[in-house]
């Protein structure tokens, strides 16, 4: 007797339709985080860690800096903020980390342009 | 307001006349100039994103004419104001030693409606001090790209959807046309090509088939493939290249 | 204003700070949401503001409506002119002039020079993401799968939350009105999460998209007849890469902000170069468009009917035919979608009609007393060259009808193809960098597709400087090695 519950999957056929991934099962999600969240602490951290963004923008897009204040309307607070980029980017500039950029883009303008 | 031909007196219509007879002259004195070079004339546009859609109608004008040869040296967003952003007289500059062009087109000024900045002091646009400033960005920017070979044509801003960047347009319009008279450029008007009979801006117009089609994209600033070879059109017909 | 900018970076920081501190006062900090939003939305174009808003109440009187009838008919028909009336907004909006356009084709053709009404019409941004949005509410209205919304803030905020509202992910509003009721939570793992997909959306736009384009598909694309056929062949893959990353990295940032606000979407993208079936690439490629149009267009088509045969082809062919329409207002995306429904019907049938033969083997091969005893499973080996197979097939499929979706026009398609089966000349666009970005990018596809979720789980622990430092040295990076000024994503134009 046939049994006719077989799937097209147990024959004995080379050829099967490919519906599996290339690679094994990926593994199971990580549990969520079990634990109550304290979102205003998370929240705390999430506004910090960004300011921290934030401060390395500055120290290091000087030059960006710049360019932003002078996208912005003029009036006479963007005056002040954009004087008071100029200066920012000066003092960047003196001390070193406006120096940074040019020379990161530098190495990497340079991979870009290798040619086979 | 157009004035009936009656009532222009005879001075008026000689000077006219001879003004017509000359422009037909120096087209067709181009033509000739251009038709009899031995090597493909190379024709360079230089500019903001508007020079680029330029720049891509005159290739495909141009595609199957071995005796043109387009190059382009173009930048989104930039213009004569923001030099903090893009240096245009030193790109051109090294652009125009390396390939030495025998035309040239410029389109610029599209992104130059902003403040500018000059030691400490701002000028906002279309101030009387921003207009003495941005004629002098104007006049260098000319003097850079001055060539002894090149004929340099100065093509003028195309009108655009929004009423304030036209009211300026059309001032910046009259700087470079006072600025490439003064350097001995040829100053290219395609204001009314682009606009309806009203004189407001249209996205549409008459393609090179003939017919009514979107010539202008969906931001009424940038052309369409269609108008790419309208814009192209229009400026080879009138510097004589076509 | 665009994802990529700091005007954006200095906007959502505001809301964020504000929102959360307006944690416990749900009503008063829905509403600032929605304030952000149209205050984002308007930044484009304060003129579209209204659209929106009208769009938006309108789909709010409909819900009600469907809920509070009671005869089957009258319900029909309140939704039918419901959708009616998003799809006719989406139409003027986005296809009148298109329409327009291929008449004048049309006439061209036929040797008639007339022109056509066109209309100066402004694309609205984001339209074809928010009339799907207010379609899939009122019609889960009539489904019974959610109960109207009774607040107008709720739907007004459903429909135009500013991190999906110009370019998606389509969020169902079973899946998102239910978060807006509850009280949002921040956990340290969604914090970690949303950085994490900023920085990899980021990166995927801003480096990988943006090079793969300007070093080698926009040259190619704009002449091919002047581009080797090596470096048309590298274009057609790098194309698939760049709108693949295009267009995942802007999902990628919505589902990232929208978790640093206490909102879950569902992924967007999910591996599909890694595909190997053209029905498991639509499982992953676009997930809400794909499945908007499974449940709303296809079960539309398809009716009460069982689905089956011929029909169900035809109902397979025209809901990606239409899926390719969506996408723009060209006959190069409807091509592709044909291509798409093609290859899925084709797919299918093979499929269906292989197994019914293996099957009917089977059967034939116990004939007599002998009992099958044979049932022996493939061999991994198999298995794993069946896969490789299947991902050739699929990928290159996709990266064959992408050429449709990026020209402009079906000849530019045609002279593309020209060129590349020419087999002429050697690599000049294509650099051993783009190679890395565009290889590099199909190799990440066959990772774990759950990588950034469990690095996010792990690190929950790490105190808040740490994940400062990553989040800004990561963006600092991206900003250095990236081009001045910023493209829109592909996807705004729809």
């Amino acid at each position: 007797m046939v049994d006719e519950s077989v799937s097209y999957r147990e024959t004995k056929t080379f050829w099967r339709w490919p519906s599996r991934s290339l690679l094994p099962r990926p593994a199971k999600r990580a549990a969520e985080d079990a634990r109550k969240p304290d979102s205003i602490a998370n929240v705390r951290a999430a506004a910090f860690a960004m300011l921290i963004a934030f401060a390395i923008f500055l120290v290091f897009e000087s030059e960006g800096l710049r360019h932003f204040t002078r996208d912005l309307p003029g009036n006479h607070i963007t005056d002040v903020l954009v004087s008071a980029a100029d200066r920012w980017h000066a003092l960047m500039q003196r001390l070193g980390p406006a120096r940074v950029q040019p020379a990161v883009r530098e190495v990497f303008d340079r991979i870009r342009e290798i040619h086979w | 307001m157009r004035v009936p031909l009656t009532h222009l007196d005879s001075l008026t219509l000689r000077r006219s006349l001879a003004a017509l007879l000359t422009a037909m002259l120096v087209g067709v004195a181009t033509q000739l100039a251009f038709a009899a070079r031995a090597h493909a004339l190379t024709v360079a546009v230089i500019g903001d994103s508007v020079a680029h859609d330029l720049g891509r109608g005159m290739e495909d004008l141009f595609a199957n004419n071995r005796h043109v040869r387009i190059i382009r040296q173009t930048k989104f967003a930039t213009g004569l104001v923001r030099t903090d952003y893009y240096d245009w007289n030193a790109v051109a500059r090294d652009f125009l030693r390396h390939h030495k062009p025998d035309v040239i087109l410029v389109v610029m000024g599209g992104n130059d409606r902003q403040a500018i900045r000059v030691h400490g002091r701002r000028y906002d646009a279309l101030s009387k001090g921003w207009l003495a400033d941005y004629e002098r960005r104007v006049s260098r920017f000319m003097n850079t790209i001055k060539h002894k070979r090149a004929r340099v044509y100065w093509i003028g801003l195309p009108p655009v959807r929004s009423d304030a960047l036209n009211y300026a347009y059309r001032i910046m319009n009259r700087v470079y046309r006072r600025e490439a008279a003064r350097h001995r450029f040829e100053y290219v008007d395609v204001w009314h090509k682009f606009t309806t009979r009203g004189g407001a801006y249209s996205s549409f117009g008459q393609s090179l088939e003939g017919v009514k089609r979107r010539i202008r994209m969906e931001d009424g600033e940038h052309f369409t493939q269609v108008g790419r070879l309208v814009f192209a059109a229009e400026v080879a017909k009138k510097i004589g290249l076509r | 204003m665009l994802f990529p900018t700091p005007e954006f970076a200095i906007f959502f920081f505001a809301v964020f700070v504000a929102a959360w501190a307006l944690r416990t006062l749900d009503e008063p900090r829905k509403a600032l949401l929605l304030i952000a939003s149209y205050f984002f939305y308007g930044y484009w174009d304060w003129r579209f503001t209204a659209l929106l808003a009208v769009s938006s109440a309108f789909n709010y009187v409909a819900g009600l409506f469907i809920a509070g009838t009671k005869g089957e008919v009258t319900r029909k028909r309140i939704v039918g002119v419901a959708v009616a009336a998003n799809l006719s907004l989406l139409g003027v909006f986005k296809y009148y002039n298109f329409f327009m356009d291929s008449l004048t084709d049309l006439t061209v053709a036929l040797g008639i020079q007339r022109d056509m009404p066109f209309l100066e019409i402004i694309l609205p941004i984001g339209i074809s993401f928010f009339t799907f949005q207010g379609i899939s509410y009122v019609v889960d209205v009539y489904r019974g799968h959610i109960k109207p919304v009774r607040s107008p803030l709720d739907l007004f905020l459903y429909i135009s939350f500013f991190p999906q509202l110009v370019a998606g992910p389509i969020v169902r509003a079973s899946h998102f009105l239910p978060q807006l009721t509850r009280r949002p939570e921040l956990t340290r793992t969604a914090v970690v999460f949303g950085f994490l997909l900023i920085l990899n959306g980021m990166f995927k736009k801003v480096v990988v998209a943006h090079y793969i384009a300007a070093g080698l598909v926009d040259p190619a694309f704009a002449d091919p007849t002047q581009t080797s056929s090596v470096d048309l062949i590298a274009a057609h893959y790098a194309y698939a890469v760049q709108v693949y990353c295009d267009f995942s990295a802007y999902s990628d940032i919505a589902i990232g902000t929208a978790a640093l606000l206490g909102y879950r979407f569902r992924k967007n993208f999910d591996r599909p170069l890694g595909a190997t079936s053209l029905a498991q690439l639509w499982q992953r490629w676009h997930i809400s468009l794909s499945t908007w149009l499974r449940d709303y267009l296809y079960r539309a088509l398809r009716g009460d009917k069982r689905d089956g045969g011929a029909r169900m082809y035809r109902n397979m062919f025209l809901t990606m035919l239409l899926g390719g329409l969506w996408h723009g207002a060209n006959w190069t995306f409807v091509l592709w979608g044909a291509i798409h429904g093609l290859g899925l019907t084709v797919e299918r049938f093979i499929k269906t009609h292989g197994h019914a033969w293996r099957t009917s083997r089977l059967r034939l091969s116990t004939v007599g007393a002998a009992a099958v005893t044979e049932t022996a499973t493939p061999s991994a080996a198999a298995n794993r060259t069946a896969a490789i197979v299947g991902w050739l097939i699929t990928f290159h499929l996709f990266t064959l009808a992408a050429v449709f979706f990026r020209s402009p026009q079906l000849d530019t398609a045609l002279r593309y193809f020209a060129a590349m089966f020419s087999f002429q000349g050697g690599p000049h666009l294509l650099t051993p960098f783009l190679f890395a970005l565009t290889a590099g990018a199909v190799a990440v596809q066959f990772l774990p597709g759950n990588k950034i979720e469990r690095f996010a789980a792990k690190a929950g622990d790490w105190p808040a400087w740490t994940l400062g430092l990553m989040l800004g040295a990561g963006l600092l990076l991206i900003e250095m090695i990236g081009p001045q000024g910023v493209a829109p994503f592909i996807y705004y134009q729809f």
